[in-house]
């Protein structure tokens, strides 16, 4: 018989196919970690046209959510503040400053300020602020610790399965509905969180759905 | 010296005569086989190639149409959501039952006839389910969006729903395309070992000897290549059964009068048969013409397959007839009324052409004279494709037009694209069969052997120094030329 | 001005689309914003003056720089790139929240009347209407065409830009124009000045005619509407001397004659009478009392469909009828008096005419002895079409039988010398008439052929037309002026009984239009031409109330107990039994060698003002089941005469004038009738409009306005495609649509309540564990298949149309369909209406199939289709019983409709306009995806979060009954479909589940839907009925 191939054949064709193995065995955990929200959204923190510090505000200023989202309480989306609620202290306050000049200019020409979109769920999902803000949980919970951000960021993943694990264990993330806006609540000392949780579950039969009504319509 | 010696086997006397022709051996059956895929290609194969792969662009041009406008480039409409794409699927999965069924358990049957066509038979089997895979894929409205059937863990936390017969087609037709690969590739082994070792040109023996994946026919490779053999047919065959009997499921799990009964899984597989062993003949006549292989699938192995066409045609007819009386013993208004609909509805002559081809031409294969005229078995085995096509057009499309409420009662015309889609299909399959005559060794040539009767000459001249002389011969001829 | 009930929580005000590209969306709308007009609703009307309603001082300035905001709200989910901007307003409105809803009160103009309507607005763009509740032509319930209303807003084919012979031109070059051209009129007293225009109800239109009559006194004001109300005006005046305004009490009538009129059907006030009718038909317990319905007519209509008795009787022979009725009646009752009283000459003249045709003979004498038998309980109605004599028999005999007062009553309307199109015409030809206003109106589409109006026309040096859109009048006008949508300006209407109503704008004029008041305002001259100020005079002038009252009037929408005053009127026997005499002598009668045609608007389109909406097009007609056509309609009997099928061609000829329609072979037409629904066959419609159907105005002239005998009828061999939406009338013996009669009904045991489907399902059933159990209940007693239920699904579930060819293919997306069967003999068959949209299976055949788990239940019992789950097996749609669920099968958003099937080649994206009509509560459907009813669930879980916000600190939260209604039920003006909440034993929905005609549609099958329906009760008068039996015996 004839020699096709040399020795090492057999050595090269292992290597060969472990090789393919191995690829497709990464390609898959690539696609399955960085094609997820939780790699795709969270830490996008775009540069906004104004640098405004919600740690600054939120934080030491300690504002309350309410002052510029003034909705939240009452609509599906938490409102951004117009040019108006901006300008009512820096008209006093840093009034020239060169960083709020697009604030100025937004409410000499009536333009609205261009800012850019941080937090968004997909146009068939359904979110609720006011709901949610009224039944306990907190701002915290979705956003992060946006009153220690000197520039925001997406915090959390918001894909569906993240809203799932709070919709089917709640108690790990339910406060007192008057705290719901106090950035740095914590469980009282002598409780855990789902202690507290379990309790306002208790109290306020706090059931929150997990049927595809609920979101999406 | 031709005089073949009565071999103790398995089969009589009758049986091995029709095998084993005068002046047959082991050389003159290698030299035939291997002959085909070495020798230059007939006048012939150009052109019927070139026109396959031009009808099978038209069916990559119909798919990419459809997927790029919308579902609506089809016929279909509201109430018939199913039509061409899922009669065809039918059709080609039920094709490629034959393969199997005659490799894995006509194996384990022990029926040695088997052996010159089941590589055949095998390699239509791939392409028939290779192009019923098309279908379900591209009919979806969404085909970006199909993976959502796989069972991956998912950023929506959501799985497929398990209780769906069409993910239960998707895990079947998937295990059945896997394992009559396998099957198939490994029956192959030895003859692509010959191949490479027949082999002239480097490239060739390149190729054929990473496919031959360094088989030196060695004894142990041998009892390895018989356990592994033995194992799949036994693993391939209840997938002959399950995968026809899951895509039954379809319709049988609906409400839909004329899907919902419960006839349909043997229904369904028996038909399935039918037209598997009609396609094998529809390929085999001519392949066996064109490539003079008479010795080799003899007459007798049409009459086998024509009597296993009878018995199942048969069959199916028996389930046409338990089909209508079920309907009439149901006294359910809504059955009654899908089969008269069937027998005298709008689909009437669907219904016709059905029952004819597949039940009344058949019963001509009672006669000896018609099994043993290749042309009569020839529009025969072709009169069942069309009727078994029709069968499963009358099943899906027929009940859809006309189910419960008359105020949405529909009609289905199909449109040019659903048949291009159609036509294009057909000519995939027939450019794969091209390829598959043209590139591997038709018929399982050790196979084949094994059951030829042994000289004493064949152990003087063994296989190897056999082909050493082969070989060259073939160099001087090269050479010469 | 907020309707929603106080405790109605925000919307949800993402975008509706998942397909939209948010960034192109808020930029162009910005664009959009920037346009003068934008800027002129800033400073302009609306937001002002309207910011007076209760609740005080709101600058409405700011709700629309609200509006960028929430639009800026838009875009696409996604992955971290591109950027999406966010656009806050500069100003904040103190009492708008992005997301919620806001209605207001406003009010359609209809030919001599009015619809009012609620109007909900998203941001400030008014995306759905709803019937008023506080009024009573409406009472919360809408029509077909006022439905669609809003689309009409944002067509792109509204007329754009001033046009000058054609050429583009501005309001300034008009204005001046105007300025020196009256200045000229003026010096001659208003010499050769002619308006012509709809015929608008309006009081503010009323004060500035009157001012006109003043300033310029030699000016004429002209009316014209193809089916006007004309002869309902000159029966009254026949009957009782001057023209009195009838209105009919139905809910007092147990027994109802209705000759040729559609009273449920598209004849003004339907929606009411709808209302008043079903309250009659309701039996809610067997012993409910229950009227009785008598149609005569020509051609099947939705007031025919509901009839207990039906005679076909060909158009030309109503009044042949009438007369016979009045003879039997009035012999009857004035028998005991001598031969010399009033009424017994009348009779004589009666018989003097010559003997009416032969008519079934109980129809004359049974249905008299049940009029006589509800003396005072009764009603003998005349069709708006019916000639005058009719009307003015009608009114004699109501008298006669003491309905005056109780089911008729009878309004007293300040008389106005209005004239007549034919009246202008005339004028126009000698010569006399300089310029010409036409406001609204569309004399050359649909002026009598006779009149020529559109060639006359071009004998006028100065004309002048004001439209939504550039229509066939404009082409010849040499001024188009844009007129402005109702929705956009302000005005005041009085709906027919005179009950007085505002038209409010709600979005700032989107091309730049100007209502008529305005233009007549700057005509002659009145002291403000703006309209706000206009209304507000008229108010005054109508009312002598304030300020508050005005708001309180804007707030609620109508002038409570405004209607005209009701007098009382004795009938004028010596000037009926005159009319009776010089009647038109019958010539020859109907018959196979003579056949008549007649026309009738159509009950989508109107007389083709409509014609242009999508949605109204592509609305199956209940009857006929058409849609983007007309036809004439023929008997089976006329068809088979002359040999033609449905989707012949047919060359119809009436006296020399000739049109060429498609046959439609209808069961329940009149035999040797052929009827042709006017309204179609429009040359300058717009896209949508043109060239759709045929144009039966071409053989309507002023002596044959509503029907002509003597039709010639030729097969033109060529055939005609018809988009019908369902080809099989029969139940195919399937006891799909139930109905018994009301002695049936009373004698059912209670035991034979709704059979209980008894299922064993594959696999356990859905958890229903949910707080609230949803489910409806559809009357089909009360149901009349009117469908203003499938507009009403369209425009709330932003459901596409997908045109002709598409509904060919039998692709219409409508997620309601109502069915329509014949039942009875093939010629003169009963009809039944059946609406089925997805009935929510407990045990649903669709939800075990889907192999991605797009099809779902939920813990209420809602069966549930994920959008952005589904990949489109179609699975589901196959395995419906109901055959309810719907495939997007194209991009029909995102394409246009003509382009289908050109794929990635047709231009891709929504019009601007169409965006804007969009329901953002409800994902618009991209293409490859299933869609079917959900119950609304946007609404439901609206109500639901409002129960939820209000109960906030609290554990339990409640839902009122009826606070959640699904967009069919809120339109639909029989009340037929009932929904709520089954877990609640006091709901409406569950006390009708108990009623033993309460059935499961294919309840066999185990499905265990959710909607169920009432079967239908019908109140025969077995006289009749007997008598109708033994004829049909004899042949």
């Amino acid at each position: 018989m004839p020699i096709i191939f040399s020795k090492g054949a057999d050595v090269l064709l292992r290597r060969v196919v472990s090789v393919v193995i191995l690829t497709v065995a990464l390609g898959t955990a690539v696609v399955w970690y960085y094609f997820t929200p939780k790699y795709t959204r969270v830490g996008y923190a775009p540069e906004q046209p104004v640098p405004f510090s919600h740690e600054q505000h939120a934080g030491k200023l300690g504002m309350s959510c309410l002052y510029c989202h003034t909705n939240v309480e009452r609509s599906p989306h938490a409102n951004v503040p117009s040019t108006q609620t901006c300008m009512s202290c820096h008209t006093q306050i840093k009034a020239n400053s060169p960083l709020l000049s697009p604030v100025r200019e937004s409410w000499s020409s009536g333009e609205p300020v261009d800012w850019k979109r941080i937090h968004k769920v997909p146009d068939y999902a359904y979110f609720n602020h006011a709901l949610h803000i009224n039944r306990g949980v907190g701002c915290a919970s979705c956003h992060g610790q946006v009153n220690e951000m000197k520039v925001v960021y997406h915090a959390e993943p918001l894909s569906m399965a993240w809203c799932l694990d709070c919709h089917r264990k709640p108690e790990a993330h339910l406060r007192p509905a008057e705290e719901a806006l106090n950035m740095s609540w914590k469980p009282p000392s002598e409780k855990t969180q789902s202690e507290v949780g379990r309790q306002l579950i208790e109290q306020f039969h706090i059931n929150p759905g997990q049927n595809c009504q609920g979101c999406h319509r | 010296m031709n005089q073949p010696i009565v071999e103790p086997l398995l089969d009589g006397q009758q049986d091995r005569h029709s095998r084993v022709l005068e002046g047959q051996d082991y050389h003159r059956l290698t030299e035939q086989i291997c002959g085909i895929v070495e020798r230059p290609v007939p006048r012939w194969w150009w052109p019927a190639f070139l026109t396959s792969l031009t009808t099978a662009s038209g069916a990559l041009f119909a798919a990419a149409y459809l997927i790029s406008t919308g579902v609506g480039v089809w016929g279909e409409n509201q109430p018939v959501g199913w039509a061409f794409d899922i009669t065809n699927f039918v059709f080609w999965v039920g094709i490629g039952h034959a393969g199997t069924l005659i490799s894995a358990i006509l194996f384990l049957l022990r029926q040695k006839w088997r052996t010159s066509i089941n590589r055949f038979a095998e390699a239509m089997t791939l392409f028939a389910v290779a192009c019923a895979g098309v279908y379900p894929l591209i009919h979806v409205g969404r085909v970006w969006m199909a993976w959502f059937l796989a069972p991956v863990p998912n950023a929506n936390a959501i799985w497929p729903n398990f209780r769906s017969p069409l993910l239960w087609d998707v895990f079947a037709v998937s295990t059945y395309a896997t394992v009559s690969l396998l099957f198939w590739y490994v029956g192959m082994i030895p003859d692509l070992a010959s191949l490479r070792d027949r082999a002239v040109t480097r490239p060739r023996q390149v190729i054929y000897g990473i496919l031959a994946l360094g088989w030196r026919g060695s004894g142990q490779h041998w009892h390895h290549y018989e356990i592994a053999y033995l194992l799949l047919a036994g693993l391939a065959t209840p997938l002959v059964v399950s995968v026809h009997t899951i895509v039954s499921f379809d319709f049988a799990t609906s409400v839909i009068p004329g899907w919902h009964t419960t006839i349909f899984p043997p229904y369904f597989v028996a038909g399935a048969i039918f037209s598997g062993f009609a396609m094998v003949l529809t390929l085999m006549i001519p392949a066996r013409e064109l490539f003079g292989l008479k010795d080799l699938v003899t007459d007798q192995h049409l009459d086998k397959m024509a009597k296993v066409l009878l018995a199942t045609s048969l069959m199916v007819g028996y389930a046409y007839g338990v089909e209508l009386f079920t309907a009439w013993y149901s006294v359910n208004l809504y059955e009654r009324f899908a089969f008269q609909n069937r027998l005298f509805g709008p689909l009437a002559w669907g219904y016709a052409i059905m029952v004819l081809c597949n039940v009344a031409f058949p019963q001509l294969l009672w006669l000896q004279r018609v099994r043993g005229s290749v042309w009569a078995l020839f529009v025969i085995s072709i009169l069942v494709n069309v009727g078994m096509w029709f069968e499963r057009f009358v099943i899906i499309v027929g009940s859809l037009e006309r189910d419960f409420l008359p105020s949405s009662w529909g009609q289905f015309i199909p449109t040019w694209v659903d048949l291009l889609q159609m036509v294009g299909v057909f000519g995939l399959f027939s450019t794969l069969m091209l390829l598959f005559l043209r590139f591997l060794p038709m018929v399982a040539l050790s196979e084949v052997k094994a059951t030829l009767p042994t000289r004493p000459s064949d152990f003087k001249a063994g296989y190897a120094v056999d082909e050493r002389e082969h070989v060259a011969s073939r160099v001087k001829e090269v050479r010469v030329s | 001005m907020n309707h929603c009930p106080s405790h109605q929580p925000p919307k949800v005000s993402a975008l509706p689309t998942a397909v939209l590209v948010g960034k192109e969306y808020w930029r162009s709308l910005d664009e959009l914003f920037d346009k003068p007009e934008y800027r002129e609703w800033l400073e302009r009307e609306f937001p002002n003056q309207a910011s007076e309603w209760l609740g005080g001082t709101v600058s409405r300035r700011r709700a629309l720089q609200l509006m960028a905001a929430s639009l800026g709200l838009a875009g696409l989910a996604g992955c971290r790139r591109p950027d999406y901007p966010i656009l806050p307003y500069t100003k904040t409105p103190e009492s708008v929240l992005p997301g919620l809803p806001t209605s207001y009160a406003t009010t359609i103009h209809r030919p001599g009347s009015a619809f009012p309507v609620l109007v909900e607005t998203q941001e400030g763009r008014p995306t759905k209407i709803e019937g008023n509740p506080l009024h009573p032509w409406s009472q919360g319930a809408t029509d077909l065409q006022a439905q669609a209303a809003v689309l009409d807003l944002y067509d792109p084919d509204r007329s754009r830009e001033v046009m000058l012979t054609g050429q583009p031109s501005t309001w300034q070059a008009f204005d001046a124009f105007a300025e020196t051209h009256i200045s000229g009129l003026f010096e001659r007293r208003g010499q050769g000045l002619h308006f012509l225009s709809e015929d608008v109800s309006s009081p503010a239109l009323r004060l500035l005619r009157e001012h006109l009559r003043q300033v310029l006194p030699e000016a004429v004001w002209h009316v014209h509407e193809a089916m006007g109300s004309e002869n309902v005006d000159h029966g009254a005046a026949l009957a009782f001397g001057k023209p009195l305004t009838p209105t009919y009490r139905f809910q007092n009538a147990d027994v109802i004659v209705s000759l040729g009129s559609d009273f449920l059907g598209v004849e003004d006030g339907a929606v009411a009478n709808t209302r008043a009718f079903a309250e009659r038909r309701k039996v809610e317990d067997s012993l409910a009392p229950m009227n009785r319905l008598y149609v005569v007519e020509n051609h099947p209509t939705t007031t025919g469909g509901m009839a207990d008795h039906r005679l076909r009787l060909p158009a030309s022979q109503l009044q042949e009828y009438m007369l016979a009725l009045a003879r039997e009646l009035l012999s009857r009752t004035r028998q005991d008096q001598g031969s010399d009283n009033p009424s017994s000459k009348l009779v004589k003249s009666i018989v003097g005419v010559g003997s009416p045709v032969p008519l079934p003979s109980g129809w004359v004498r049974e249905v008299a002895t049940d009029l006589l038998a509800a003396r005072g309980r009764s009603l003998i109605l005349a069709g708006q079409q019916q000639p005058t004599l009719v009307h003015g028999l009608a009114h004699l005999l109501n008298a006669e039988l003491g309905n005056l007062g109780n089911t008729v009553l009878l309004r007293e309307r300040p008389e106005e010398r209005i004239k007549s199109l034919g009246e202008l015409t005339e004028s126009m030809r000698r010569g006399e008439v300089g310029t010409l206003v036409v406001l609204g109106s569309n004399p050359v589409y649909d002026a009598p052929s006779d009149l020529e109006f559109g060639v006359v026309l071009k004998r006028v040096p100065h004309t002048i037309q004001l439209g939504l859109y550039p229509d066939e009048t404009s082409a010849v006008c040499a001024w188009h002026l844009p007129m402005a949508h109702f929705f956009e300006c302000w005005g005041d209407a009085e709906t027919a009984d005179g009950t007085y109503s505002p038209v409010q704008p709600l979005i700032a004029p989107l091309f730049g239009g100007r209502s008529a008041l305005e233009i007549v305002a700057r005509l002659c001259r009145y002291e403000t031409t703006e309209p706000y100020e206009i209304v507000q005079s008229s108010f005054r002038r109508r009312t002598d109330l304030g300020m508050e009252a005005f708001r309180q009037f804007l707030h609620d929408g109508v002038l409570h107990d405004s209607a005209w005053p009701i007098v009382n009127a004795a009938p004028d026997w010596a000037a009926l039994t005159r009319a009776v005499e010089e009647g038109e002598k019958r010539t020859a009668d109907v018959g196979p060698n003579n056949l008549e045609l007649s026309f009738h608007a159509d009950r989508r389109l109107f007389d083709g003002r409509f014609a242009n909406n999508g949605w109204l097009q592509e609305t199956p007609d209940p009857l006929t089941k058409l849609t983007w056509d007309n036809a004439a309609i023929l008997s089976p009997a006329t068809a088979r005469l002359s040999g033609v099928t449905t989707g012949d061609v047919l060359e119809l000829n009436l006296a020399g004038r000739t049109l060429q329609a498609p046959a439609c072979v209808l069961p329940g037409q009149a035999d040797y009738s052929i009827s042709l629904p006017l309204g179609f066959g429009r040359t300058r419609a717009g896209r949508v409009g043109n060239g759709v159907g045929c144009n039966p105005y071409r053989l309507r002239t002023t002596a044959l306005l509503n029907m002509g005998v003597g039709v010639q009828l030729r097969k033109t061999g060529r055939t005609h495609r018809l988009a019908c939406t369902q080809d099989h009338g029969s139940m195919q013996g399937r006891d799909l649509v139930r109905s018994l009669t009301l002695q049936e009904y009373r004698d059912l045991p209670a035991a034979q309540a709704s059979a209980e489907s008894n299922s064993l399902p594959l696999y356990n059933p859905a958890a229903l564990d949910g707080q609230h159990q949803w489910c409806m209940v559809i009357d089909l007693n009360q149901f009349t298949g009117c469908s203003a239920c499938v507009v009403a699904c369209q425009s709330e579930n932003n459901i596409p149309i997908v045109g002709k060819d598409e509904v060919l293919r039998g692709r219409e997306m409508h997620w309601i369909r109502v069915d329509r069967y014949f039942t009875g003999s093939a010629d003169d068959p009963g009809v039944a209406h059946q609406p089925v949209a997805c009935v929510h299976c407990e045990n649903a055949p669709c939800e075990t199939v889907c192999p991605v788990n797009a099809a779902v239940h939920s813990p209420e019992g809602l069966n549930l289709q994920v959008y952005n789950r589904c990949i489109g097996t179609r699975y589901c749609a196959n395995n419906c019983p109901y055959k309810v669920r719907h495939f997007n099968w194209f991009d029909y958003n995102q394409r246009p409709l003509d382009q289908l099937l050109a794929g990635p080649l047709a231009e891709k994206g929504m019009p601007e306009l169409l965006q804007m009509q969009k329901n953002p509560d409800v994902t618009v459907r991209m293409r490859g995806v299933m869609e079917k009813c959900t119950y609304c669930v946007q609404r439901i879980e609206r109500g639901k979060t409002g129960a939820r916000l209000e109960a906030a600190g609290s554990a339990a939260y409640s839902i009122p009954d009826g606070t959640i209604v699904p967009a069919c039920a809120q339109a639909c003006p029989a009340q037929a479909i009932i929904f709520g909440d089954l877990s609640d034993p006091n709901s409406r929905v569950a006390q009708a589940k108990h009623r033993t005609r309460n059935y499961d549609l294919l309840g066999e099958l185990g499905t265990r839907p959710r909607t169920s329906y009432q079967g239908r009760v019908r109140n025969p008068n077995p006289r009749l009925a007997a008598t109708e039996l033994v004829e049909e015996e004899d042949g």
